[in-house]
């Protein structure tokens, strides 16, 4: 065979590839999601307390994730093509479930906002690692290193500002990929 | 073909795997868990027959499986590779990688 087929060929297969990547790699929905939902805990967690927020969470990020598999399955549907979901579905209950029972069992205390944040950030380095996508893993390492910096710094309205870090993050991230699913139609 | 050693990359290329339809099938399948026969038809640019035919070949070769399902009454055809197609597709695209770098270190001796 002559070189510049091979060549060709090897164009037209990664062209194929990159195709694909791009549509799976949205996240806008989940993105904006959560992080609304986070931003919206840190008033409840300003004017009441720890069970307030408990609340919120245990009510909020089922719901919400829900609301994610509904919106990736209609991307399925509109798109035509899909990444396998159990992964991402296992993971996402591991990070309600734990951020969850750190949350109530913290009781207030550093483990009530650090813990959460932690599993957070571990959670979406793993959703980083099964998208490929390098803006989720900096979103992650920065809950990560911000979780171990309210466990040790202890400030005032730590909770809150876990909260802020995570929601402003997950928000612009969400909008940075909303911009690009637009691009790509969709 | 002129001559072809037993370490040249070109004996390593599968024929079944070696057109650019049917790498383009299973390059979409290494990034997706499923895609369905209109993405595939759409991002490959053929058309439902030649896909088709391309489909039957991956099928017969066992690189990869068809899951056609009726989705809101109307009848879609899903595809999925197989774990001999995503191993076939890695060593087709590492024969074409080693095959094109081979040729260039040639070029510029």
């Amino acid at each position: 065979m002559q070189t510049s087929d091979a060549d060709r060929l090897l164009g037209v297969t990664h062209a194929a590839g990159r195709r694909t990547r791009s549509i799976l790699a949205a996240s806008s929905f989940p993105m904006i999601l959560f992080g609304v939902l986070a931003l919206a805990s840190a008033p409840v967690a300003e004017a009441w307390s720890w069970p307030a927020i408990a609340v919120l969470w245990l009510v909020g990020a089922p719901l919400a994730s829900v609301a994610t598999g509904l919106w990736y399955r209609s991307r399925e549907l509109e798109h035509g093509v899909a990444l396998n979901a159990s992964p991402f579905i296992a993971t996402t209950v591991c990070i309600v479930v734990g951020a969850t029972a750190l949350g109530i069992a913290g009781r207030g205390g550093p483990l009530s906002y650090a813990g959460p944040l932690l599993i957070i950030g571990l959670g979406y380095m793993v959703f980083a690692r099964l998208e490929r996508s390098a803006p989720v893993a900096a979103l992650a390492a920065g809950v990560l290193v911000s979780a171990i910096a309210l466990a040790l710094l202890r400030p005032p309205h730590a909770y809150t500002l876990g909260v802020l870090i995570f929601g402003c993050g997950s928000v612009l991230l969400g909008i940075v990929s909303l911009v690009r699913e637009r691009r790509l139609g969709g | 073909m002129a001559e072809v050693s037993s370490s040249h990359p070109a004996v390593e290329l599968d024929e079944t795997v070696h057109q650019r339809v049917r790498l383009g099938v299973l390059a979409v399948l290494m990034e997706a868990d499923r895609a369905n026969f209109t993405y595939l038809r759409e991002t490959l640019g053929v058309t439902d027959g030649n896909l088709s035919a391309h489909l039957n070949v991956l099928v017969n070769a066992g690189l990869v499986q068809l899951d056609k399902r009726f989705v809101e009454g109307r009848p879609r055809t899903w595809v999925r590779a197989t774990p001999k197609g995503r191993s076939t597709f890695r060593a087709e695209v590492d024969a074409l990688d080693r095959l094109v770098t081979r040729y260039r270190a040639k070029v510029q001796a």
